[in-house]
C-alpha cells in the first residue's frame, strides 16, 4: 500500500445520493483492478470537526484510465474541483475471476451496485456477457450511470428475480453485492439457493459476496473488518472485498 | 535513548518517546511498512492478544462520531501461540523494540502467554491491557502471573477513568512503567443498522482527559508513565511529555494519516531547525556530504563543502 495525492478534476452530480468524482492520480494507480479501492482523505481536511472528516473514506473506482480514475461517492459531502486529496492504495485484492468465464451474474440488493460497474466494464471488454440483477433499493439506480450493454433484471428483496433458475444456471460466476448490516442473511440465502440448484457441487470463486465494511485502517491492522471463514478469517480490506462464500460461516 | 524500565539485563531501552498504542498497526507493523518508516519509532507494541483465539464481535464495528471514532472488535486475534507461530519471526527483524500486548484475560491465561513469550526472540517487554473493573487485587494477581512465567520486564495500560486510583498500586505490584490511558468505552447509535454500538472510542478530544490522568499519575508513582488519548500532533505529544510522561503512544491518528506518526517521531526524536529545508530533523547534519546535499534537496547550496570539515547550517535555516 502507497500514499500518494490526487486531485478532482471534475466533480458530476450522478443522481440524487450519488455523485461521481473524476480524479487526475498517480500513474501507478492505473493498475487498479476491480475489487481495489482507495481510502481517501483531503489533504487540507482538519482533523476535527464533521463525523465525515475524522477517518478515511472508501472510495470505490467505476473507471480507471491512465493518470486519471473516477470514483462514484454519496452525494455528501459536497467535494469541489481543485481539491488535493490524499489517497491510500490499493485497498484489497482484485476480484477473482474464473478461467473461462463468458458469463458473469452480477446481483445488488439494497445497495448501489457501485462497486460492480467497474468490473462490468472490465469483463464486458473481454468479451464476457454481463448480467446485472437490482433487487430492493437498488432498483433506484440511475441504468444510465451502467455500461449499456450490460443485461439489467429487476428482483424482488429477498434475493429472487424473474428466471432465477435461468439465470443461475446459465451464470458461471456470480458476484454478489448486499448493504453491510445484511451480509450473513443476505449471502446465506443467496448461497442455499445456488447449493440446491448444483447439488453441492459448487467449484471454489463460483460465488463470490463483496464485504464492504466500513473500515478503520484500510491496511489490516485493526482487524475490524474481519470476515468469520472456515479455515483462516480473512480481512475484507486485505483479502476482500470478494469472498468465496463457499468459506464464509454464514 | 529513554529507560522505560529498572536499569538491568531486561531493560526496555527505547531511542525515540513517540511509539503505536496498541490495535493501530497489527502484530509485527507490516501493514504500515511502506507507509511509515518503522526505524524512526521508538518501539512497535502489537494488537491485543489473548491465550485463546477471539471471533470477531457482531453487528456494526466501526462507528463514526464527531471527531473520533468508535471501534467494537471484541479483539479478535489467532491466540497467542498462532501469532507466535506466525509472527515472532518478524519481531525477531524489528528495527525497533517489540511490546507484546497481553490482555490481561484470566490469571492462567495470563501465565500462559507470559510463559510462551519468554525467549521469544525480539520481544523487549509485555504491555499488559487491565480491563475497566480491574481492581488493585486483580493487577497484582496479574502481574504475578507474569513475573512468575517471565524476567521481561511489563508495562501497564490502564483504563482512564480508574488510571488515577490504580496508578499506586501497579507500581507497588511491580509495574515496570504505566502506560496512561487504554481509551475509554463509549455508546453511541449507528447510522446504517439504527443500533446503539458500544466499544472504545477515539478522537482528538479525548487528550484533555487522558492529559490531566498523565499529570495526576505521574505525581503519583516514580515509574516512567507512557502517555496516550487523543494525540494527533507533534504539540500534542509535547503536551504529554510535559505532564510528565516520559514516552507517548499513538493510536488512530495513524489510520487517518499515517506519515503524521512518523513525523511526530523525527520531531520529538531529532532537532526541528532543519524543518525550513523541507529535511526532517534527523536527515540533515553539519557537514553532510555534498553528494548526500544534492541527492536530496537538489543542486542548491553546499557548492564549497571541502571533506571533512564540517559545514555551518545553510543561510536559510533558522540558527
Amino acid at each position: 500500500m502507497r500514499e500518494t495525492q490526487a486531485i478532482i478534476e471534475r466533480v458530476r452530480q450522478a443522481s440524487a445520493d450519488h455523485q461521481q468524482l473524476d480524479l487526475a492520480v498517480d500513474p501507478a494507480l492505473a493498475q487498479l483492478q476491480p475489487g481495489q479501492s482507495l481510502l481517501a482523505r483531503p489533504v487540507d481536511a482538519p482533523i476535527t470537526g464533521t463525523a465525515a472528516s475524522y477517518l478515511r473514506e472508501q472510495w470505490i473506482p467505476v473507471d480507471v484510465q491512465t493518470a486519471r480514475i473516477t470514483v462514484e461517492v454519496p452525494a455528501q459531502p459536497v467535494y469541489a474541483p481543485g481539491t488535493v486529496i490524499s489517497l491510500l492504495s490499493p485497498v484489497g485484492c482484485p476480484i477473482p475471476l474464473r478461467p473461462q468465464s463468458r458469463h458473469l451474474l452480477l446481483i445488488a440488493e439494497d445497495t448501489a451496485p457501485t462497486p460492480l460497474i467497474f468490473l462490468a466494464r472490465r469483463r464486458l471488454a473481454d468479451g464476457v456477457a454481463v448480467t446485472l440483477v437490482l433487487g430492493g433499493q437498488a432498483t433506484g439506480y440511475p441504468l444510465e450511470l451502467l455500461p449499456p450493454e450490460v443485461e439489467i433484471l429487476h428482483g424482488e428483496t429477498d434475493w429472487t428475480w424473474p428466471d432465477q433458475v435461468d439465470t443461475l444456471t446459465w451464470a458461471d460466476q456470480v458476484i454478489a453485492l448486499a448493504p453491510s448490516f445484511a451480509y450473513t442473511d443476505a449471502y446465506g440465502s443467496l448461497f442455499n439457493v445456488i447449493s440446491q440448484l448444483r447439488h453441492q457441487d459448487i467449484p471454489d470463486d463460483y460465488v463470490c459476496g463483496l464485504f464492504y465494511w466500513r473500515l478503520a485502517c484500510g491496511t489490516g491492522a485493526c482487524q475490524a473488518c474481519q470476515v468469520s471463514c472456515r479455515g483462516r478469517d480473512l480481512l475484507a480490506c486485505v483479502d476482500g472485498p470478494a469472498v468465496d462464500l463457499k468459506k464464509v460461516r454464514l | 535513548m529513554i529507560e522505560l524500565t529498572r536499569t538491568g539485563k531486561n531493560a526496555l531501552i527505547i531511542n525515540n518517546p513517540v511509539m503505536p498504542a496498541a490495535g493501530t498497526v497489527g502484530y509485527d507493523g507490516a501493514a504500515y511498512q511502506h507507509l511509515i518508516d518503522l526505524s524512526k519509532l521508538g518501539a512497535l507494541v502489537t494488537n491485543p492478544i489473548t491465550w485463546k483465539s477471539r471471533k470477531i464481535a457482531r453487528g456494526p464495528r466501526v462507528v463514526p462520531l464527531p471527531s473520533g471514532v468508535l471501534i467494537h472488535t471484541g479483539l479478535p486475534n489467532p491466540g497467542m501461540q498462532q501469532v507466535i507461530k506466525h509472527v515472532a519471526g518478524r519481531w525477531a527483524c524489528s528495527p525497533v523494540p517489540v511490546i507484546v500486548h497481553v490482555v490481561a484475560t484470566t490469571p492462567p491465561d495470563v501465565e500462559r502467554c507470559a510463559a510462551a513469550l519468554d525467549g521469544c526472540e525480539g520481544v523487549a517487554a509485555i504491555e499488559l491491557g487491565i480491563h475497566e473493573q480491574a481492581a488493585a487485587g486483580d493487577i497484582a494477581l496479574m502481574l504475578q502471573a507474569v513475573f512468575d512465567n517471565t524476567q521481561l520486564p511489563v508495562l501497564v495500560q490502564l483504563p482512564l477513568y480508574s488510571a488515577v486510583t490504580l496508578a499506586r498500586p501497579a507500581q507497588d505490584a511491580g509495574a515496570e512503567a504505566l502506560i496512561v490511558a487504554a481509551p475509554p468505552r463509549g455508546t453511541t447509535r449507528d447510522s446504517e443498522t439504527g443500533q446503539l454500538v458500544g466499544g472504545r472510542v477515539y478522537g482528538p478530544w479525548l487528550k484533555a482527559q487522558a492529559l490531566r490522568a498523565v499529570g495526576q499519575v505521574s505525581r503519583q508513582v516514580t515509574i516512567p508513565v507512557i502517555g496516550s488519548g487523543g494525540i494527533h500532533s507533534s504539540d500534542d505529544a509535547r503536551d504529554f511529555l510535559e505532564a510528565g510522561a516520559a514516552a507517548v503512544q499513538v493510536d488512530t491518528l495513524i489510520w487517518t494519516k499515517p506519515r503524521e506518526l512518523e513525523i511526530i517521531a523525527r520531531n520529538l526524536g531529532g532537532l526541528e531547525f532543519t524543518r525550513a529545508a523541507g529535511a526532517y530533523a534527523d536527515e540533515w547534519e553539519p557537514g553532510m556530504g555534498q553528494t548526500m546535499w544534492q541527492a536530496r534537496f537538489g543542486q542548491n547550496d553546499q557548492d564549497d563543502v571541502t571533506p571533512g570539515i564540517p559545514s555551518p547550517p545553510p543561510d536559510h535555516l533558522p540558527r
